[in-house]
């Protein structure tokens, strides 16, 4: 996809995040609204420049790749959210323990000893700094709730 | 004089706590590690860093947040001379002579010469910021509601502006993030706005969560697709030709004080950052040399101006950001936000009702640029590069973990992660479309303030529009924000009418 379909596509979002934001406004209260609108109104006015721009004005000939592997990033999104969504299922220390090595050898990292001592590692490092050191409130261990 | 040496001093005793003193220490040190790991910044660290300071006190966390600027400043001046590869967007143009001098077997030279004006330039700058702002601050005090709301569009414009490449995408991002600072319940009236009748967006966005999403998380994305597994091997991390005395104070004071004027200057504009004012300085340095052609090829005096003058920037980027609400780059912008979240808004007030604070956060810049001069030696350099051997998709996990710690403490919420997910994919989209994110994150921190004035404004002159545009000063800042929105139309119109009509369109 060349530069120029992609900067119209970002366009087009961009001018319906506008539209959007603006109709969006109607049912608040007219105080309310006046701020919201201004900006809506300037970001449709600059959405529509750029989409000009990109139609009618060359800005890149050549092609750009968007992802540069899309698969390890879909890969690297998905760990992400499951991380997220263990982390509330079985707390943080052992999410961290299961997806920071699964990350790390899904990516193609073949060297255990580096895997397991890095996350051992880090696994203390988080541990004495933010909860014994800071108190930071984290998601709890599924082992340790009542 | 009197006005600023008393808070300092009183100020001074604060910042000097056993645990302000370790608190600048540790982020100290930590910041060199992160300035030292590519693809890693000060500004990952810091948005990384704020949510973690929530419960300290403000002094504390912003003697971290201080630490970790200057630190990381410096920290990305290590892989700059050992490999090429800055460390920190600022360090570009460190690695124009660091590395041919690391090529000649003097590694360790460049990186003393590194430190210690890394070191020059932050203090000098701490300096700047100790006496510029307090006076600066007071001439806030003639600002009403309608030359706030002008400050704040004209910290938009010169962001958006003079900030990334394009100057249109700069405006698309800063009112992208000014759209997201209006989620949630609208203060004045109480109407829930952009809510989608869900209870956790009722209290708007926390910018914390906005942060980490927009900043660190592209971030991880782009390391995991690069698929690094390889740290760099030890052999290239090797010192050499250290010896360098205090002879270089002799050597390097016209340097310095050239580069710590240019950063200076470069810092308080806002929207140009510490890689503009290496770039100038470099180039001023080159220009006053009498072997110009040096340059490029392992001049000490190269490394000294890039590194003094994007040391230089760091301080000074917070003189508007601490008395006007305008942060001078994205870092400032960042350590406004952790100004927000302790609850401290910039400003007169700010010098008047928090001076131990914001007096104490001067000092602590400055100190921190001391702890780079102190830790920064050849043996913690040793110790800090060490951390580029760490195979990126091991660390890429880590920040991970680092940024849930840091959302989740926010509110204790798991809404806020998936928040910061949204905003992460966000955030990568706008990287690889070219959109800067700092007005982003502008328009999230000001849009309030323009808002409230806004509104402010026009309640008080009874819903007439002409009241914005009327007074003096007003008038003043207006000028400015026209100046700024043309400075690209002429400089596109001046670049076309230079370029060769036969030139070809380069890339």
């Amino acid at each position: 996809m060349s530069l120029n379909v992609k900067e119209s596509v970002t366009a087009l979002a961009l001018l319906a995040l506008a539209v959007g934001a603006w109709f969006g406004a109607v049912t608040f209260a007219a105080e309310a609204r006046v701020f919201p609108r201004l900006v809506a109104g300037v970001m449709a006015a600059l959405a529509l420049i750029m989409l000009g721009r990109s139609v009618f004005m060359a800005t890149d000939a050549g092609e750009r790749r968007f992802f540069k592997h899309f698969p390890t990033f879909l890969l690297c999104l998905g760990l992400i959210l499951g991380y997220v969504y263990t982390t509330s299922l079985l707390g943080y220390f052992t999410a961290s323990a299961i997806f920071v090595p699964a990350f790390a050898l899904l990516l193609g990292l073949k060297r255990p000893v580096v895997i397991a001592a890095s996350t051992l590692g880090f696994l203390v490092v988080t541990h004495l700094v933010f909860v014994e050191a800071f108190d930071r409130p984290l998601p709890v261990e599924f082992f340790l709730r009542q | 004089m009197e006005d600023i040496v008393t808070p300092l001093w009183h100020a001074l005793f604060a910042v000097l706590s056993w645990q302000g003193v370790f608190a600048m220490a540790f982020a100290t040190l930590c910041g060199v590690v992160i300035g030292a790991l590519p693809g890693l910044s000060a500004t990952i660290g810091i948005a990384v860093l704020i949510p973690l300071t929530f419960g300290m006190d403000p002094l504390i966390a912003l003697g971290m947040m201080a630490g970790i600027y200057n630190g990381s400043m410096y920290g990305g001046a290590i892989p700059a001379v050992l490999l090429r590869i800055p460390g920190t967007p600022s360090a570009i143009v460190t690695t124009f002579d660091g590395f041919p001098m690391s090529q000649q077997g003097k590694s360790g030279a460049a990186l003393r010469i590194a430190c210690m004006s890394s070191a020059i330039g932050g203090m000098v700058s701490a300096i700047a910021l100790m006496t510029l702002a307090p006076p600066l601050s007071l001439v806030t005090l003639a600002f009403g509601p309608p030359e706030y709301f002008w400050v704040a569009v004209f910290g938009l414009a010169s962001v958006s502006v003079l900030l990334g490449r394009d100057p249109l995408k700069g405006a698309l991002s800063a009112t992208f993030g000014l759209l997201v600072g209006t989620i949630g319940t609208d203060v004045v009236t109480g109407h829930e706005r952009y809510t989608f009748n869900i209870l956790e967006l009722t209290s708007g966005l926390h910018i914390v969560v906005v942060l980490v999403g927009l900043y660190a998380m592209p971030r991880v994305l782009i390391m995991a697709e690069d698929r690094v597994r390889e740290g760099v091997a030890a052999a290239a991390l090797k010192f050499s030709g250290a010896k360098l005395g205090y002879s270089a104070v002799g050597r390097f004071w016209k340097t310095w004080t050239r580069s710590s004027i240019v950063g200076i200057i470069v810092g308080i504009l806002p929207g140009a950052g510490g890689n503009i004012a290496a770039f100038i300085a470099y180039n001023e340095a080159k220009r006053a040399s009498k072997d110009p052609d040096s340059y490029g090829k392992g001049n000490p005096d190269g490394v000294a101006a890039a590194e003094c003058a994007n040391n230089a920037d760091n301080a000074a980027a917070m003189i508007p950001a601490l008395t006007l609400g305008v942060p001078g780059n994205s870092i400032a912008a960042l350590i406004l936000g952790g100004l927000l979240v302790h609850g401290l808004q910039p400003g007169p007030a700010l010098f008047r009702e928090n001076a131990d604070i914001v007096y104490g956060f001067m000092i602590q810049m400055f100190l921190t640029s001391v702890m780079v001069f102190l830790f920064g030696g050849l043996v913690a350099s040793r110790i800090f590069a060490q951390a580029l051997r760490l195979p990126q998709v091991m660390l890429a996990p880590m920040i991970v973990g680092l940024m849930i710690v840091g959302v989740y403490s926010v509110n204790n919420s798991m809404f806020d992660l998936y928040v910061m997910m949204i905003f992460g994919v966000v955030g990568y989209v706008m990287e690889k479309m070219d959109f800067p994110l700092a007005p982003a994150v502008l328009g999230l921190i000001l849009g309030n303030m323009a808002e409230i004035n806004l509104r402010l404004a026009l309640l008080i002159s009874r819903g007439d529009v002409g009241e914005l545009f009327t007074r003096p000063v007003s008038q003043i800042i207006i000028a400015l924000v026209v100046l700024v929105l043309i400075y690209p139309i002429y400089t596109s119109w001046r670049g076309r009418r230079n370029a060769p009509t036969s030139a070809p369109i380069e890339d």
